[in-house]
């Protein structure tokens, strides 16, 4: 150890504050550096001067006086109803009775938080994507309400839309983001189901997706790409402002 | 190393023997008196700190008062099975910060700071009796007051008080690293101001 290190740490050698370690090293180091110890004198003799300090305590007349003024403050002070609940909170918690309602309390509410949660995530009413536009197809929209039956060509058939978009769009006027809407139709030439959907989704050229699920043998596909804005949706469904 | 030999100070004495807990909960039941009795046991602690950390005596009483004030409001948050005085001290620096913050009253630098109005135990002859001593003892209390507010704190109640470091931490809510170097760098500060003096006066 040299002085410039000894030095910095010096001042907390002199306190105690030292690990054992640290201050073996400062206390060889002290042996040998005349300087340095002169250093420590100074600054040990400091460190108890101020200890020394300790001794002087408050006056029993400044502490009876204090007191005086204290006590009647203490018999009429009021606890505003914030800490009066706090205090509630914690000390009935302490008990174990309380507790355990409370426990038994939050497991009841969680649980029913995460059913929900669960039976959301699996009968979504927003679009699920899989990228960035491969919609997945909504497994049970055949429970979701009809809204109407398309019979403008090209189209022809049953429009589903879930239950929670439907709601909102009774009390707002307008579908939520994410909205999905699926158009249920015989195609001819196919022999099959062809499922057809749009979603309302900002990310796409005036707030509208298009998508077409394409029938095959084992029924229409499960997910699909958004149809090119060439396939030239818009141009009919921006009149309709769906 | 003359010093050093001496009689180390008293350590504060151990707190009564009444049961803190039954305090408390009494206390928190609606019984103002078992809170004088908690008033009793840390009083003496609780103002000794705040007429060391502020200046005069009104102003240690203030503060004291505000002190238990705020306990009795907030007793609820103590934790009876770790030790009330940390818990105390805590509030005592925080009520005195308030009531630096509000009379924005900076430590006297240049004039001298009278030590707080107290009284030494009467136990044995007091090793640092004497005038010389207690003007040495004068000139290092105005010393500490002049020392950057962070670091006078931290020496009072490391070096002053004799709390740990970690304790230290504990009540002005920093780590005990941060504490560390407010000790280590406050202790140098006020050597050199000691130097300095000793040096003017020779």
């Amino acid at each position: 150890m040299n002085c410039k290190r000894a030095k910095e740490t010096l001042p907390l050698y002199a306190g105690g504050d030292l690990s054992a370690d640290e201050a073996d090293n400062v206390s060889a180091h002290l042996q040998q550096c005349a300087s340095c110890r002169q250093f420590h004198e100074s600054l040990a003799s400091q460190h108890a001067l101020l200890r020394s300090l300790r001794q002087t305590t408050a006056t029993p007349a400044a502490l009876a006086s204090m007191r005086q003024g204290l006590f009647p403050r203490l018999a009429t002070q009021q606890l505003g109803w914030w800490v009066r609940l706090e205090r509630l909170l914690l000390v009935e918690a302490r008990r174990p009775r309380l507790a355990f309602a409370g426990a038994a309390i939050a497991v009841i509410i969680s649980a029913t938080f995460f059913a929900q949660l669960w039976q959301v995530t699996a009968n979504p009413t927003v679009a699920i994507f899989e990228d960035s536009d491969t919609l997945r197809l909504p497994a049970d929209y055949r429970d979701w309400i009809v809204l109407g039956t398309a019979s403008t060509l090209p189209h022809s058939g049953n429009i589903f839309v879930s239950p929670a978009a439907y709601q909102e769009y009774q009390r707002l006027g307008r579908f939520p983001e994410g909205t999905v809407m699926v158009l249920e139709s015989k195609a001819a030439n196919m022999g099959g189901i062809t499922l057809e959907a749009s979603v309302k989704d900002r990310r796409f050229n005036e707030g509208w997706g298009y998508f077409r699920f394409d029938g095959g043998a084992e029924g229409p596909a499960k997910k699909t790409r958004a149809l090119p804005e060439s396939a030239g949706c818009l141009a009919c469904h921006r009149d309709r402002g769906i | 190393m003359e010093l050093l030999m001496t009689r180390l100070p008293d350590s504060e004495t151990a707190p009564e023997t009444l049961e803190i807990e039954t305090l408390v909960r009494k206390t928190l039941a609606g019984d103002c008196r078992a809170f004088e009795q908690i008033v009793l046991q840390y009083e003496r602690r609780v103002m000794t700190l705040s007429s060391r950390l502020l200046h005069g005596i009104d102003e240690a009483q203030d503060a004291t008062q505000e002190v238990f004030l705020r306990a009795f409001k907030y007793l609820h948050r103590l934790d009876v099975r770790r030790p009330v005085e940390p818990w105390l001290m805590r509030i005592t620096v925080n009520v005195c910060r308030d009531i630096q913050r509000k009379t924005q009253r900076r430590h006297y630098t240049f004039c001298e700071v009278p030590l707080p109005e107290t009284e030494t135990p009467g136990r044995g002859p007091d090793p640092y009796s004497g005038f010389a001593w207690e003007q040495e003892r004068q000139r290092l209390w105005t010393a500490l007051n002049a020392l950057p507010e962070k670091e006078r704190m931290a020496l009072i109640l490391r070096d002053v008080e004799g709390f740990s470091t970690a304790e230290v931490a504990e009540i002005l809510g920093s780590s005990e690293t941060t504490v560390r170097s407010q000790i280590c760098r406050g202790r140098l500060r006020l050597k050199e101001a000691m130097d300095r003096k000793t040096g003017d006066q020779s």
